[in-house]
């Protein structure tokens, strides 16, 4: 799925802007924004829901939007999910076995069963962790290859968290499957995706492999012996961030831990340790660089 | 999508939750249908009517009542379709679970409206053919009541689907269940309340427009559901399909427009005020403009002053262009604090207005002074209804008026006049100083014009006494009126059953004469119609003279009670003026008088009540000679002579013998009298 320089406006309002993306099969996407950064607008387009004002997004190299061939490839899972009134799981699994080709009945009650959800009961009744686990189960249910999901994890405990990425999982090894998953907790993604695309004010700050991110960013922790070190240091590592803590310092700098670690050497540090960073603190890094306040972006 | 497919997934849908809206229909149409046929039967069957009054009655019943409530329901049933099928588009929830589905905007759509469609179509279907059961049980049963029930079942499904139509592009078009509500209403009765709107106006300020048929029902047309019964009744009545054709065309006109709405509409109007926002300001303009003027003339009614009239126009207006603006800069808005935003707006609109109302107040389209070109006039038709009662009955006195017969009148009570006769020109002056004056203590008088395109105009004009008697007139030398003064005498003499006479001096008593007598008063009475000059009848007439009339009619349709026969019975009466010697000299030799000798008078008093009816100044008069002076100043308060000065203040009491029997007789007296 391609995203290509999508624009969206409510009003005054510039929701998406120029924003650019690819999603992979056989992946997962996490879409990282705080809150307004557009993220459920971009999903919009992406379902086919809202119509770009400019820029086209691509599934097969066909526009998703009123494409009801390319649309049964995706399932999409809002934020306030609507169901039929007075409905059940199973009404809902009929209804959405007359709109997706590949729904599979015994895969849902399968799921339904794993989850400890009754098919019958009436989802009026559900919580809201209930219902999005629903939801969770009838877009896995579909068979569509793109299940978009904004903000699903958010309503589930830590434990149903972990079996929905185990089924997320499990589905990716059994089939073409790549979910989008929007949110705004870093934290959650960053053991599941395996792409992740940052959303501020409407545009992509970034969008990288995140295996990819992390082998090509480091942090250094270092005592050096004299300030003329300390710029050499500086000099043959292009820091992202540079902090002091009494006589410690701590770099950010992009390269190889090799790399990083030659460099490092060869001021002859006192001490010196290189440690991974955490998603978190790559976007904190990264963002810094793009100059862009953080301050209400990550919590 | 493939035809089938889309069909299958259709038939899959669940409708378990919408079941109540079949039903409710179904129940609605099964009372004022089926089960107004069966109390209707009752009804029939208690009153003992005859079979072929009953048979009658039924077929009534199918084309009036049941017609029009079962129209009120299809319409409802199309308004509530029409919401519940698409209010979900005022819903981003529900909009994002649809609009996520594989399913173009088409298949929605069609799916939707044909899920309700069905809704409807099953219950009234069923419905229909439980009445026409119903109707078979009470042996009413043939091909016409068959064809009645198709038809009405075919009315409802026309009313309904415009209704739902219009109902699906007010959701469409608007972003919240509030206006939506408010949308499908201003949808139904735009076209009502604009006719009011120009109606109220055109009565305000054309003295010369008349409508005669104020009532709401005739402003219903341009409504989903007036339109449909206006259809129906021009194709029952008159068999004329072209309004149906038309309500046809704009029905298709109405789904493709609500169809390309729902297309082109952004899934993220859901919760704004209006979807498509440039339509919205035309639309804001279509209701603020008409709501401006609907609440001046609201308010210029609080007073009749023609001083401070002006004032409360201007009044008006202003209230009604500022209230129309908050109204609805505060429901687009869905904010009050919004109301006086789009100042320009605002101006363009009060602009609107204002021209609006020159238009109107200085009759820029000259409808006031309007009179048709001789060469493009047909004919034109005078109301002699609307005549004043002085200026009627003189009329009638000229033309022999008779009850029960208007077959001299090319429709109803106007008389017909050629665009190249004297009246043309009567009525032109009069028809040019139309607006110019005072209206108040005027007559009026009703003109249709025929043009030669067939369109027809009315007008009504306030005429004052001159023009009265111009018109008179005029009326009396038209060929065609003096030419047809009696019809059917041939035949209605052979139904000749009794004649009598009013005399007006003795108002409460009637003279009949005998069978002997009777045919030779009619051949009387032919005579001097046949004779009578114009002069005869501008008389005073002396009495009146009527005949009843007897037959039997070869076939009876028009029975309604068992009781009732084929004998019919009417009466023609026809005034008897000075100028009728054969009438009168048979009335001499029965020894009836319709006049006064003035032998027979011994005394007349005249009464003046200018000062006050209950003791009137008197003069007495016993002189002979002064009492043969005062009898040409005397009328007969028997019958009207619209040549007369009559007053009421002026009246003549007279006291007389004749075959030694004293009485006294009330007399209408000339106010030049002494």
């Amino acid at each position: 799925m391609e995203v290509k320089n999508v624009s969206k406006k409510f009003g005054e309002i510039q929701a998406v802007h120029e924003a650019s993306l690819t999603i992979g099969s056989h992946s997962v996407f996490g879409l990282v924004g705080s809150n307004g950064a557009g993220k459920s607008t971009l999903l919009r387009m992406m379902a086919g829901i809202l119509l770009p004002d400019d820029g086209e997004i691509l599934v097969d190299e066909e526009n998703v939007y009123e494409n009801r061939r390319i649309k049964e490839q995706i399932f999409y899972i809002p934020d306030d999910a609507w169901f039929f009134p007075n409905a059940n799981a199973l009404d809902m699994a009929r209804y959405y076995k007359t709109m997706y080709p590949s729904f599979d009945r015994s895969r849902f009650s399968k799921l339904m069963k794993q989850f400890c959800l009754d098919e019958k009961r009436k989802i009026d009744t559900f919580s809201k962790g209930m219902k999005k686990q629903l939801l969770v189960i009838l877009g896995i249910s579909a068979g569509t290859k793109y299940l978009l999901c904004d903000e699903t994890f958010d309503g589930l405990d830590p434990v149903m968290r972990q079996a929905v990425k185990s089924v997320l999982a499990s589905e990716i090894m059994n089939r073409e499957f790549s979910p989008v998953l929007a949110s705004h907790n870093l934290r959650e993604l960053e053991d599941i995706c395996d792409h992740v695309g940052l959303l501020h004010e409407g545009g992509i700050l970034l969008s990288k492999d995140l295996e990819d991110m992390k082998f090509h960013i480091h942090k250094i922790q270092c005592v050096l012996k004299d300030k003329k070190r300390e710029q050499q240091l500086l000099k043959g590592l292009s820091p992202l961030s540079v902090k002091h803590q009494g006589s410690l310092l701590m770099i950010t700098a992009r390269g190889t831990r090799k790399e990083i670690l030659t460099v490092t050497e060869s001021a002859d540090p006192l001490f010196c340790e290189i440690l991974p960073l955490s998603l978190e603190e790559i976007f904190i890094s990264e963002t810094e660089v793009a100059g862009y306040e953080i301050k209400n972006f990550l919590f | 999508m493939k035809l089938k497919t889309f069909f299958f997934k259709n038939r899959k849908e669940k409708i378990r939750g919408q079941l109540w809206i079949p039903s409710l229909i179904g129940f609605s149409l099964f009372m004022l249908q089926t089960v107004m046929v069966m109390i209707s039967f009752e009804n029939w069957n208690q009153r003992q009517y005859r079979l072929t009054r009953i048979h009658q009655l039924c077929e009534e019943l199918w084309r009036g009542d049941m017609m029009r409530l079962s129209g009120f329901v299809a319409a409802a049933a199309g308004i509530l379709c029409g919401l519940y099928a698409f209010l979900y588009l005022h819903s981003s929830r529900k909009v994002d679970f649809y609009h996520s589905l594989p399913a173009r905007r088409e298949e929605l759509f069609l799916k939707r409206v044909v899920i309700h469609l069905k809704h409807y179509l099953i219950p009234s279907a069923a419905v229909t053919f439980l009445s026409i059961c119903a109707c078979a049980l009470q042996g009413e049963f043939s091909l016409k009541i068959l064809g009645y029930g198709v038809g009405i079942w075919m009315f409802q499904l026309a009313i309904f689907l415009m209704s739902y139509g219009v109902t699906v592009l007010a959701v469409v078009l608007t972003g919240t269940p509030l206006l939506a509500a408010l949308g499908t209403m201003v949808f139904h009765v735009y076209g009502l309340a604009l006719s009011g709107l120009i109606l109220g106006y055109m009565l305000e300020f054309f003295d010369t427009f008349y409508n005669q048929r104020y009532y709401i029902g005739s402003l219903m047309w341009p409504t989903p559901l007036g339109g449909g019964l206006y259809c129906a009744e021009q194709a029952l009545a008159r068999g004329n399909v072209k309004p149906v054709l038309l309500y046809i065309l704009v029905m298709f006109l109405i789904w493709c427009a609500a169809f390309s709405f729902y297309k082109r509409r952004p899934s993220e109007a859901a919760g704004r005020s209006m979807a498509f926002p440039k339509l919205g300001i035309l639309i804001k303009y279509m209701l603020q403009v008409p709501m401006t003027l609907g609440i001046g003339l609201v308010i210029q009614s609080f007073t009749d002053s023609s001083e401070k009239k002006a004032v409360w126009w201007i009044f008006g207006l202003t209230v009604g262009a500022i209230f129309g603006h908050v109204v609805m800069e505060t429901l687009y808005s869905m904010n009050f604090r919004s109301a006086i935003k789009n100042k320009r707006h605002f101006a363009c609109i009060c602009m609107l207005a204002a021209v609006f109302m020159i238009v109107f107040r200085f009759d820029l389209t000259g409808y006031n002074t309007w009179y048709p070109k001789s060469k493009k006039l047909d004919k034109l038709f005078i109301n002699l209804q609307t005549l004043s009662y002085e200026d009627a009955e003189s009329l009638s006195q000229v033309a022999s008026r008779y009850q029960g017969s208007a077959r001299w009148w090319e429709t109803g009570n106007y008389m017909p006049f050629s665009a190249e006769s004297p009246m043309y020109d009567v009525l032109e002056a009069i028809a040019q100083k139309q607006g110019t004056e005072n209206t108040e203590d005027k007559d009026v008088l009703l003109v249709n014009y025929r043009l030669t395109s067939g369109k027809e105009k009315k007008r009504k004009y306030f005429i004052d006494e001159q023009d009265a008697v111009n018109i008179m007139n005029t009326i009396c030398m038209n060929p065609e009126y003096l030419a047809y003064k009696w019809p059917d005498y041939e035949e209605k003499k052979e139904c000749l059953e009794n004649v009598w006479l009013d005399i007006p001096y003795e108002p409460y008593k009637e003279t009949s004469l005998g069978d002997d007598k009777k045919l030779e008063f009619y051949e009387a009475l032919r005579k001097d119609v046949e004779q009578a000059e114009i002069s005869d009848y501008m008389e005073c007439p002396l009495g009146s003279i009527h005949f009843d009339y007897e037959y039997e009619l070869e076939t009876e349709p028009e029975f309604i009670y068992e009781t009732d026969t084929r004998e019919i019975s009417f009466t023609d009466s026809f005034y008897i003026f000075p100028g009728f010697e054969n009438t009168l000299a048979l009335m001499r030799e029965e020894g009836m008088s319709l006049e006064f000798d003035a032998e027979d008078i011994k005394e007349i008093r005249l009464l003046d009540m200018t000062e006050s009816r209950e003791n009137p100044e008197e003069t007495v008069y016993k002189d002979k000679g002064e009492i043969e002076e005062l009898l040409p100043g005397l009328w007969s308060q028997g019958v009207w002579c619209a040549w007369l000065p009559y007053n009421e203040d002026y009246m003549a009491v007279l006291k007389l013998e004749q075959k030694g029997e004293d009485r006294e007789v009330s007399m209408w007296a000339s106010p030049e009298l002494p």
